[in-house]
């Protein structure tokens, strides 16, 4: 009785409803059949394409993470050379100041001791032209005076003055 | 051989006979003889030299005076007294080069009081 009372109801509210059960039961069937097909088929090398995306997408996160920590790495390392080439540069520029200024006071020694040099020679050999000028100049002044001196006394000298000039010596030599 | 005789020995043998006041010319001549038969007659000059320095030792000097005029009577006197030897003999010589002045020369000493002297002095005393 329940039997055909389940039969009766089943029957009769797809018949209400407009479903044909029997249509029904085929179209499930079927998409037992799709669901089978599709797990069997499609699923798994979707899963796969997917799995396989999945571990691309995190080898890429990991690469990029792995990048960014390099880059970052790099950076702190680049920041530390060009703080250690700052350094350097000044110390560089620092100890080119200092060897241009010993350089500097060294040049400015030397040319002063130069400049004193010749300065000192200049004033030798001026000297030494003055020196020679007078030597050649007194030179000269006995040479004249010597010359006219005894052209002057070979014609002046008499024998009166020969005399007073033998006396003066005989008297100076006593 | 004949020994050489020296010059000292020389003009002590003259100057011995000019005290013996033997005749000076032949003295002389003799010594010229030597001179000339030894072969040495280039010491002449250097046998008057002697000669003289053994007159001076002996008190008599042989002066050679140089002037460039003849000198007074009164010159030759001062000369030989400024020389104070025993005997004075003046050799006088009469040079105008010497310009003015007296030049004396005895053995040992000589005073040139020439003008060209003075001259000379004053050339070098050039620098």
């Amino acid at each position: 009785m329940m039997q055909t009372f389940t039969q009766f109801a089943a029957s009769d509210i797809f018949s209400a409803l407009g479903i044909d059960w029997k249509m029904l039961v085929f179209q499930v069937i079927g998409f037992v059949i799709l669901v089978w097909l599709m797990a069997k088929f499609v699923y798994p090398p979707l899963l796969k394409t997917i799995d396989k995306r999945q571990e691309q997408i995190e080898a890429s996160s990991e690469a990029a993470k792995e990048a960014e920590e390099k880059a970052a790495k790099a950076s702190k390392e680049i920041t530390k050379l060009l703080a250690e080439a700052r350094k350097e540069a000044s110390e560089i520029v620092t100890t080119a100041k200092e060897e241009a200024t010993a350089l500097a006071s060294e040049t400015e020694a030397k040319s002063k001791a130069e400049s004193e040099r010749i300065v000192a020679a200049a004033q030798d050999t001026i000297a030494k032209e003055v020196l020679a000028a007078k030597k050649a100049l007194h030179n000269e002044t006995i040479e004249l005076v010597a010359s006219a001196t005894e052209k002057v006394v070979g014609k002046t000298v008499n024998a009166s003055v020969d005399t007073k000039v033998i006396k003066t010596a005989l008297e100076e030599s006593k | 051989m004949q020994s050489k005789i020296s010059r000292r020995k020389l003009a002590l043998y003259v100057v011995d006979a000019i005290e013996a006041h033997k005749a000076v010319a032949h003295v002389i001549e003799e010594a010229a003889a030597y001179l000339i038969e030894s072969k040495r007659t280039r010491e002449a000059e250097l046998l008057v030299r002697a000669i003289e320095d053994e007159l001076a030792n002996r008190g008599i000097v042989v002066a050679h005076v140089t002037s460039a005029r003849p000198l007074a009577a009164e010159l030759e006197q001062a000369i030989k007294k400024l020389i104070g030897a025993k005997e004075i003999h003046l050799d006088t010589v009469q040079d105008e080069s010497v310009l003015g002045g007296v030049r004396i020369e005895t053995p040992g000493k000589l005073l040139d009081a020439t003008i060209k002297r003075k001259l000379l002095v004053l050339h070098q005393a050039k620098m």
